[in-house]
C-alpha cells in the first residue's frame, strides 16, 4: 500500500479509529492491532513476502530469548552469527544473487571460460533491506547487553512490522523503538495534530516535488544523448530534488503517522541540501541508515581510531557497503565510493566534524561563504546522484562527459516553469524551517490560527491539484 | 480526542469540498473522454474509434436521418477496439428502456485485429487496464472514479483546460459526444502531420498479427445488443490511399467479412471509403471539422435511403 494511494487514504482512519476508541483500554490489543493493520499494509503488495516478514520475527525473538539465559561468551557469539546469517542470508538472495551471478559469469568469460549463467527470477521483497537492519540492530544489541531482551512476542512483532516504517524507514533501532510498545499510548491532541502537519509536508514533498521532478529528470535521463549539456545538469538537479521529495517525503509521512498513533520516531533528514560539507550531509541525509552502519559496522571497524591508513580503509568500506545496500547494481557501489572520496579529505584534515551546527543558525540568510559551501557540497552531491540514477556505470560516465562542453552556458531545451517556481517556494520554506523536526513544524506559528490553516489548506490543495500520477516511492526498490 | 476529531473533520470536509468543485468543472475542455463518460444513459449511439470520434457529428445524422439525439461515443484505437472492456461500456451507457434507437458502428481493420506484444495475456486486454475497462460509472457527473483512476494529466489542467478552448491544437467533446479537434490546416503542417501517421501506422502494422476472433465475437455481440433496441448500420469511414494500403495488409479481406457479417444480421454495411477522395483529412487518417460535417452529411443520406428500401 502507498502512502499516496487511496487505499492509505481509507486505511489509515480505518486504523486509527480502531486503535483509539476499540483496542484502547488495553495495551496487547494496541499490539496487536498494529501487528495485524501492519500485516495487511504489508500483505497489499503480496501476502506471500508476509512469511518473509513473520519467520525473520520468530528467528530474532528466538535469538534474543536465547541470549538472554545464555551466558557463556562462544555460545552467545553463536546465536548472534544465526541470526546475522539468517537475515543476511534472506537479503542476500533476495537482493544479490543475480548480481553476483553475473559478475562470475562476466569474470570467468574475462578470463576465456564460458560458464552457463543459472539466474533466478526474483521479485525483491518490498521493504527488506529496512526490516532485516531493524530487527538485526535488535539482537545485536540484546548480544551486546545494550538492551533487554523482549518476552513479549506481540510487542515484538509490533516492533519489526510497525506499518508507518516498515517498507522504507525510518530504520529504527530496538532501543528507542520498543520500548514504546511496552507502555499504553495515550492520545495527545498536539502530538497527533503535529503528526498530521508532518504528513501534510511529506504529501506535498512526494507528491508535488518528487514526483514532478521525476517527470522532467526521466525524460532527460532516458534521452540524456539528445540533449544539451544544460538540459542534462538540469535533469541531475532534478533529481537531487526528486530523491530528497521522494524519500524525506516518505519519512515525513512515516514519522507523522506514527505520531497518530502516539509514536516517537527519530528524524531521518535534516535539510541536507543546506549542508556546508558532505560530511555534515552525511550527519543529515538518510540518518537512520548512516547511524546505523556507523554504530553496527564503522565503530566495530575501528572507526575514526587506528592509523591513517585503518581509517581510510574504514570509510571506504561503509560508504561502499552502503551504496551496495541500495542496490545490487556497479552504479550504487560507485556512488558510494564517490562519497567515500568526498569524505576522506575532510578526515584526514580533521575538519570533519567542523559543521556540527545548523547554517546561518541565528541569521535569516547564510554568508557569502556558506553559500558557497553549500553550493559547492550540493554540486558535488549532484554529480554523485548521477551514479545513483544512472542505469550502468558506462551511462552515468557518458552522461558527466556530456556536461562538460561549451552547451552547459546555453539556454536548457527543457525549461518546466511551474516546477521551477515549486521548486523556489520549497527551498524557501525549508529554509525557514531548517531549525525544526521539520520544515513546516513550527513555521506559521507567529500567525493567527485561521491564517495557519489557510496556508495548509494551500499546500493540501496544491498537493490535489499538482501532484502527479501516483508513484512509487524510490526507496521501496531499496 | 473529540476536538482532533472534530478540527480534522471539519479541515477535510473544506478540503474534500474543495475536490468536489474542481471536479465539478471538468467537462469537454477536460481531455478527449471525461464528457462521453460523464453523460446521462443514451438511446442511440455511435461507437468506434478516434476516427468515428471526430468524424461523425451526432446533430447533422440526427438532422437528416431523424434519430433522436444520437450520442457518440467512441473513442480511440487503442481504448475502444471491440472487446469486453467496450462492450460493457457500451452496455452501461445505453438505456436499455428505449426500442427505437439508431445505432453506428464504425468498423476499421485496427479495431478488430490482435496486438502481437500487447493482446491477451494472463493479465487480459490492455484495454481492459485503459479507463474504459477500469471505469465503472460511465454516466456520472462528476464523474470521480474516472477523474481519480484514469485522468492522466494532473488536476490543474481540468481549470487550465477550460482557457485553452480555441487556441492551438486543442480539443472539445461537445454535448452531443462529438470530439472537436483544432488543428493547424496550412498544408506544410498538414504534410507532416500526414507523413507520421502514415510512418507510425506502417510501424504499427509490423506489431499487429491481424484479424482477431476475439475482437470479430465482440463486434457480433455489440450487434446483437443494438439490434434489440433498434436500427444498426456498419459504417467505414474513409482514410487517404496510404493508409487504406497499410489497413489491406493488415485484414486483406476486411470489407467482404464485413458484408457477410452484416447481411447474416441484416443490418446495412455502408463502406464510405470508396469515396475517400470526395473528403479532406488532417493526418491522412481523420476527417478534418468541415470534412466532417460532409462525411455526416453524406452518410445520414445514405442510411435514409437504406432505411427508406428496408421499409
Amino acid at each position: 500500500m502507498l502512502f499516496n494511494s487511496l487505499d492509505f487514504a481509507v486505511f489509515l482512519p480505518i486504523v486509527f479509529v480502531l486503535y483509539w476508541f476499540v483496542v484502547n483500554k488495553e495495551l496487547k490489543y494496541q499490539n496487536l492491532l498494529i501487528v495485524v493493520a501492519s500485516y495487511v499494509f504489508y500483505g497489499w503488495w503480496d501476502w506471500r513476502f508476509l512469511i518473509l516478514i513473520l519467520f525473520s520475527t520468530l528467528v530474532d525473538y528466538a535469538v534474543g530469548m536465547a541470549l538472554s539465559k545464555q551466558q557463556n561468551y562462544s555460545n552467545r557469539k553463536i546465536l548472534l552469527w544465526i541470526s546475522i546469517i539468517i537475515n543476511l542470508g534472506f537479503l542476500g538472495f533476495f537482493k544479490y544473487y543475480n548480481f553476483f551471478v553475473d559478475n562470475f559469469v562476466q569474470a570467468f568469460s574475462f578470463f576465456g571460460r564460458e560458464i552457463q549463467p543459472n539466474t533466478l527470477n526474483i521479485i525483491l521483497p518490498v521493504g527488506i533491506s529496512f526490516y532485516t537492519f531493524q530487527t538485526l540492530s535488535y539482537t545485536i544489541d540484546v548480544y551486546k547487553r545494550k538492551l533487554e531482551p523482549t518476552r513479549n512476542f506481540i510487542s515484538f512483532a509490533a516492533f519489526v512490522s510497525f506499518f508507518p516504517q516498515l517498507v522504507a524507514g525510518p530504520i529504527e533501532r530496538a532501543s528507542n523503538l520498543l520500548p514504546q510498545f511496552y507502555v499504553k499510548r495515550h492520545f495527545i491532541y498536539q502530538k497527533a495534530v503535529d503528526g498530521l502537519r508532518q504528513i501534510l509536508w511529506g504529501l506535498f514533498k512526494k507528491v508535488v516535488i518528487a514526483d514532478n521532478c521525476a517527470n522532467v529528470a526521466n525524460a532527460i535521463f532516458e534521452g540524456y544523448e539528445s540533449y544539451s549539456a544544460s538540459t542534462l545538469l538540469l535533469g541531475a538537479v532534478f533529481f537531487a530534488f526528486q530523491i530528497y521529495g521522494d524519500f524525506s517525503g516518505y519519512s515525513d509521512i512515516a514519522i507523522g503517522t506514527s505520531r497518530l498513533f502516539g509514536f516517537d520516531l527519530k528524524q531521518n533528514f535534516a535539510f541536507p541540501y543546506f549542508s556546508r560539507d558532505m560530511a555534515e550531509f552525511w550527519r543529515r541525509w538518510h540518518i537512520s541508515l548512516s547511524t546505523w552502519f556507523r554504530d553496527y559496522l564503522y565503530i566495530p571497524l575501528g572507526g575514526s581510531r587506528g592509523t591513517k591508513r585503518n581509517q581510510i580503509r574504514n570509510v571506504f568500506i561503509i560508504f561502499i557497503v552502503s551504496g551496495f545496500w541500495h542496490g545490487a547494481n556497479w552504479t550504487f557501489i560507485i556512488w558510494g565510493g564517490l562519497n567515500a572520496v568526498y569524505f576522506i579529505p575532510l578526515l584526514l584534515l580533521n575538519k570533519n566534524r567542523v559543521n556540527t551546527d545548523v547554517v546561518a543558525e541565528h541569521r535569516l540568510l547564510p554568508s557569502v561563504k556558506e553559500l558557497l559551501q553549500m553550493g559547492l557540497t550540493f554540486s558535488l552531491t549532484v554529480i554523485a546522484w548521477v551514479f545513483f540514477r544512472a542505469e550502468s556505470v558506462s551511462m552515468a560516465l557518458h552522461f558527466l562527459y556530456r556536461t562538460a562542453n561549451s552547451s552547459l552556458f546555453t539556454i536548457p531545451q527543457i525549461r518546466p516553469t511551474d516546477l521551477l517556481i515549486f521548486l523556489l517556494i520549497f527551498i524557501t520554506i525549508e529554509w525557514a524551517g531548517r531549525r525544526d523536526f521539520y520544515a513546516i513544524e513550527r513555521l506559521w506559528f507567529k500567525y493567527p490560527k485561521p491564517i495557519r490553516l489557510f496556508v495548509y489548506y494551500t499546500i493540501a490543495m496544491m498537493i490535489f491539484l499538482y501532484g502527479g500520477r501516483t508513484q512509487e516511492f524510490i526507496y521501496f526498490q531499496f | 480526542m473529540r476536538r482532533f476529531l472534530f478540527h480534522t473533520s471539519l479541515f477535510l470536509i473544506v478540503l474534500l469540498a474543495s475536490f468536489f468543485v474542481v471536479f465539478s468543472i471538468a467537462d469537454g475542455t477536460t481531455d478527449a473522454f471525461y464528457k462521453k463518460l460523464s453523460s446521462p444513459k443514451q438511446t442511440s449511439l455511435i461507437v468506434g474509434s478516434s476516427r468515428a470520434a471526430q468524424g461523425i457529428h451526432p446533430n447533422i445524422i440526427d438532422s437528416i436521418y431523424g434519430s433522436n439525439n444520437i450520442y457518440n461515443y467512441s473513442f480511440t484505437i487503442s481504448a475502444s477496439p471491440y472487446g469486453k472492456a467496450y462492450y460493457e461500456s457500451i452496455s452501461k451507457k445505453l438505456n436499455s428502456k428505449c426500442k427505437n434507437g439508431v445505432f453506428i458502428i464504425a468498423v476499421t481493420p485496427w479495431s478488430l485485429s490482435e496486438n502481437k506484444f500487447n493482446n491477451k495475456n494472463s493479465m487480459g486486454y490492455p484495454e481492459d487496464h485503459d479507463f474504459i475497462g477500469k471505469t465503472n460509472f460511465v454516466n456520472l457527473k462528476p464523474n470521480i472514479e474516472y477523474l481519480l483512476e484514469s485522468f492522466i494529466p494532473k488536476n490543474e489542467a481540468i481549470i487550465r483546460n477550460k482557457y485553452r478552448k480555441g487556441l492551438y491544437q486543442t480539443f472539445y467533446v461537445q454535448d452531443n459526444g462529438w470530439l472537436e479537434v483544432t488543428i493547424e490546416s496550412d498544408m506544410i503542417s498538414k504534410t507532416i502531420r500526414t507523413k507520421n501517421k502514415i510512418e507510425s501506422y506502417r510501424n504499427m502494422l509490423s506489431n499487429y498479427n491481424g484479424f482477431s476472433e476475439y475482437r470479430w465475437n465482440y463486434l457480433i455481440k455489440t450487434i446483437n445488443l443494438f439490434k434489440e433496441q433498434g436500427d444498426v448500420y456498419l459504417v467505414r469511414i474513409p482514410v487517404i490511399e496510404e493508409m487504406l494500403e497499410i489497413e489491406n495488409e493488415l485484414i486483406p479481406n476486411f470489407d467482404e467479412r464485413i458484408d457477410l457479417l452484416a447481411k447474416h444480421h441484416q443490418s446495412p454495411y455502408i463502406n464510405m471509403m470508396l469515396y475517400n477522395h470526395a473528403y479532406d483529412y488532417t493526418d491522412g487518417n481523420h476527417l478534418t471539422v468541415n470534412s466532417g460535417k460532409k462525411f455526416s452529411l453524406d452518410l445520414a443520406y445514405q442510411m435514409k435511403k437504406l432505411k427508406h428500401v428496408s421499409n
